[in-house]
C-alpha cells in the first residue's frame, strides 16, 4: 500500500535522479509499481503533491513547536523566532528538492502556485502570534494596517528562504544570522514610534502626489 | 558578575553588508570631517587642542564600531589596547567597545543546543538563564547550574566566522588611514589579525587550549581558572565553571590595599611570563573583562579565545634584546634588527642609524621592567613617558617617510599582550617582583 510520505518520497527521488518532473501521474506510478488509483486516493493532482511538500514541512514545525514545553511560557517575539527556526530545519530534509526547484526563484509568492497552501498557512500562524503581540504590547496594533501586518512576514520569509538557499556557510550559521536579524527587524519596527512617522510621511507624501 | 544583568537591545542593527560599508564609509568621513573643523575651528580659536579633535574622532569611530559586531569590535579593542599607535583619547572610547552587542534571542540559543548537543539547554542543566548575563565580544554567556554547581556557557553569535573577513576589508582602509600605513604593507600584519580573530570563532580550539593553558599553569600562586567542560561543549558552545567574585574594574573601584594590589599584580605578571618564558604561547587579550577577583584575593582568568603561539625562532632574538650586554653591543645588535625584520635589506644607512636610535630609545623604556628585580607599575611618569614616545612615533615625519611597517608579525600580538598587562599593573598601581627574566 502507497502512503503520502512514499509517494512524496519517491516523486522527490523521480525529480532529483532525472532532473526533470514526471509528465504524468502514469509515469511516477509506474516508477513507483503502484496503481494510478492509489495516488489519486491520496492526491488530487502532481500540482498539488509538488504543494503539500513545503506545507507538510510546516505542519512539522508546527507540531514539534506544540510539543516543546517551554514554547508557551515564550513571549510573541520568541514564538516567532522559533517557527522559523524550526521550519527552516524541517526545509533542510529536502534542500536538494528546494534548491533543485526553487533556486531562480525571486519571489515565492507572485511566481510560484506551489507555494500558495503554505503561505496561506503561514500567514494564519502568523497572525495568531502577532494579535498575541499585540495583546501584550509587543508591538503597536494599527487602524486599517494593523490587520495586515502578517503579510509582511511573506516578503520576510521568502528573503531568509533565499539567504538560505545561497547559504554555504557551516551548520547554516548565515540563515540563522538572517532570521534573527529580520524577525527582530521587523518585531522593532512594528513597536517603534519611528514606524509612526513612516507611516504619517507615506499618507501626506501620497495624498500631496509629489513623490 | 553576580548580579544577573539583562542587556540591552540596540535600536538599530546594521544588518547587511552594504549598510556595514555604509557605516565605515560614513564614519571615514566623519573622522575628515572632524579633521576640517578642526583647522576651520583652530583659525578662529587658538586654543582647542589636539586632544579634543582625537575625542571627536574617536567618539565617531566608536559609535559606528559599536553597532557592528565580531570582529569590528574585537578590532576596536584590539586598537585600544595599543597604547603606541593610538593616543589615549582613542583607547578611552574603544576600551568600552566589548560592552555593547546585541543579545541572541532564546529560541536562537536552543537551536544552537539542539544543533549540537541534539538536546535543550534544560535536559542538560536544571537551571538556565533564558537571557545572557554578560556579553563577549562574539557571543553571550548564559549561567547554569547542575546541583550545587554553577556554569557559565559562552555561546557564540551564529554566522561571526562568516562576518569576519568582510568586516576586516572595511575596517582595513580605516585602519590604514588611522595607523599611517599602506594597504599592501599592511598585509603580513592584518593576516595575522585575520587568523588570530578566526582562532577566536573556534571554541573547540579555545577549549583545547584552555584545558593545557590552565593545567601547565596551576602551580602559580594566587591564580585561579574555571574548569573546563568538554561533555558540555562544541564549535560553538564552551562551558566552564561559573567563577564567583568581582570584575576587575569593580575591584579597582572597592579601593583594595596596596598589599591586596601588589598581590594580584604579582599573580598576574607571573601568569603572563610563565606563559611566554615557559611556554610559549601566551593568553594574548589581558583586558580588564577576562579577570575577575575572588573573596580571597585571587585572580581568575578567563577566556582563553585569544592565544598567541610563540615560535622561538622569534622568541628567541626578540627577548635577547632586552639583554644589557646585546643592547650594548651594536654590532650584535644590528644583526638582531635583521633578524627580526626591523631592518629591511634596502634601508639607506642613514635611515638605519635613525631607526637604531629609535629602537634604542624603545627597546630601555618599554624594558625597563626587566632590567631590575622588582618594578613598581604604579609609576606614572613612566607611563606618561611611554604614551609620549607613542604620539612621537606617530607624529613623526621621518618614520612615516620609510615605510611605517616594519617588524615581525609575531611583535604583534606579543606586544598587545605586554601593553595590556602593562596597563593593567598601572590601574593595579602594583609593585611586582621580575621572577621570570625573559632571557
Amino acid at each position: 500500500m502507497a502512503s503520502k510520505e512514499k509517494i512524496i518520497k519517491a516523486y522527490i527521488e523521480f525529480q532529483l535522479l532525472n532532473g526533470r518532473k514526471p509528465h504524468s501521474v502514469f509515469e511516477l506510478t509506474k516508477k513507483l509499481k503502484v496503481e494510478e488509483t492509489a495516488f489519486y486516493e491520496l492526491f488530487p493532482s502532481l500540482e498539488k503533491l509538488q504543494q503539500s511538500i513545503p506545507l507538510a514541512s510546516l505542519h512539522n514545525a508546527l507540531h514539534r513547536l506544540e510539543e516543546d514545553e517551554q514554547y508557551p511560557t515564550f513571549s510573541a517575539r520568541e514564538k516567532l523566532l522559533s517557527l522559523f527556526f524550526t521550519l527552516f530545519e524541517e526545509l533542510k530534509e529536502q534542500r536538494s528538492f528546494y534548491l533543485f526547484n526553487y533556486t531562480d526563484i525571486q519571489n515565492v509568492a507572485a511566481q510560484s502556485k506551489d507555494w500558495k497552501p503554505f503561505l496561506a498557512k503561514l500567514q494564519e500562524e502568523v497572525d495568531s502570534l502577532l494579535s498575541e503581540a499585540k495583546q501584550q504590547d509587543e508591538i503597536k496594533d494599527r487602524a486599517f494596517i494593523g490587520e495586515h501586518y502578517a503579510k509582511g512576514y511573506k516578503l520576510i520569509f521568502t528573503y531568509i528562504f533565499r539567504v538560505w538557499l545561497k547559504d554555504e556557510s557551516s551548520e547554516f550559521s548565515t540563515t540563522d544570522a538572517a532570521i534573527e536579524k529580520a524577525i527582530n527587524l521587523s518585531f522593532d519596527l512594528l513597536g517603534s514610534n519611528q514606524f509612526d512617522s513612516i507611516l504619517d510621511f507615506g499618507k501626506f507624501a501620497f495624498k500631496t502626489k509629489v513623490m | 558578575m553576580l548580579e544577573e544583568e539583562t542587556q540591552k537591545s540596540l535600536d538599530s542593527i546594521p544588518t547587511s553588508k552594504v549598510k556595514r560599508a555604509a557605516k565605515i564609509i560614513g564614519t571615514s568621513a566623519k573622522v575628515g570631517g572632524n579633521y576640517i573643523k578642526y583647522f576651520a575651528k583652530k583659525s578662529i580659536n587658538s586654543s582647542l587642542t589636539k586632544e579634543s579633535l582625537h575625542e571627536e574622532n574617536a567618539k565617531d569611530i566608536y559609535k559606528s564600531l559599536s553597532e557592528m559586531k565580531g570582529s569590528a569590535l574585537k578590532v576596536a579593542q584590539m586598537m585600544s589596547m595599543d597604547n603606541s599607535v593610538l593616543p589615549k583619547a582613542y583607547q578611552d572610547k574603544f576600551s568600552m567597545a566589548q560592552y555593547n552587542a546585541p543579545p541572541l534571542s532564546y529560541p536562537l540559543i536552543l537551536k544552537t543546543f539542539q544543533q549540537f548537543f541534539g538536546k535543550k539547554p534544560l535536559d542538560i542543566f536544571e537551571e538556565f538563564s533564558k537571557s545572557a548575563v554578560h556579553a563577549a565580544s562574539i557571543g553571550q554567556v548564559h549561567r547554569a547550574r547542575i546541583g550545587l554547581q554553577s556554569f557559565a556557557v559562552k555561546i557564540q553569535y551564529p554566522g561571526v566566522a562568516d562576518a569576519i573577513s568582510s568586516d576586516l576589508k572595511l575596517v582595513k582602509p580605516l585602519a590604514s588611514q588611522l595607523l599611517n600605513m599602506k594597504a599592501s604593507e599592511m598585509k603580513i600584519y592584518m593576516d595575522e589579525v585575520e587568523s588570530k580573530l578566526l582562532e577566536e570563532t573556534d571554541y573547540e580550539l579555545e577549549l583545547r587550549r584552555a584545558v593545557e593553558i590552565t593545567s601547565a599553569s596551576s602551580e602559580i600562586r594566587n591564580v585561579r581558572f574555571p574548569k573546563y567542560y568538554p561533555e558540555f561543549s562544541n564549535k560553538r558552545i564552551l562551558t566552564m565553571d561559573w567563577m564567583e567574585g568581582v570584575m576587575f574594574p569593580e575591584f579597582l573601584k572597592s579601593n583594595p590595599s596596596q598589599e591586596v594590589r601588589n598581590k594580584i599584580g604579582q599573580a598576574m605578571w607571573d601568569f603572563f611570563l610563565f606563559q611566554m618564558t615557559v611556554l610559549n604561547r601566551v593568553h594574548a587579550d589581558p583586558h580588564p573583562g577576562n579577570f575577575i577577583v575572588n573573596s580571597e584575593n585571587e585572580l581568575c582568568v578567563l577566556d582563553f579565545g585569544c592565544v598567541k603561539e610563540i615560535p622561538t625562532e622569534f622568541s628567541q632574538p626578540y627577548f635577547q634584546l632586552l639583554r644589557p650586554e646585546v643592547f650594548q653591543n651594536e654590532e650584535q645588535l644590528i644583526e638582531l634588527y635583521e633578524k627580526l625584520g626591523f631592518f629591511k635589506p634596502n634601508d639607506t644607512p642613514k635611515q638605519k642609524e635613525f631607526l637604531q636610535e629609535m629602537m634604542q630609545q624603545m627597546i630601555s623604556l618599554l624594558g625597563k621592567p626587566f632590567q631590575s628585580a622588582c618594578f613598581d607599575f604604579g609609576d606614572d611618569d613612566y607611563f606618561a613617558k611611554i604614551y609620549a614616545m607613542g604620539e612621537n612615533l606617530s607624529k613623526d615625519k621621518e618614520l612615516r617617510k620609510m615605510n611605517n611597517a616594519r617588524g615581525s608579525e609575531h611583535s604583534i600580538y606579543i606586544m598587545r599582550t605586554f601593553f595590556g598587562l602593562y596597563s593593567l599593573l598601572n590601574q593595579l598601581k602594583a609593585n611586582v617582583q621580575l621572577n621570570y627574566p625573559l632571557f
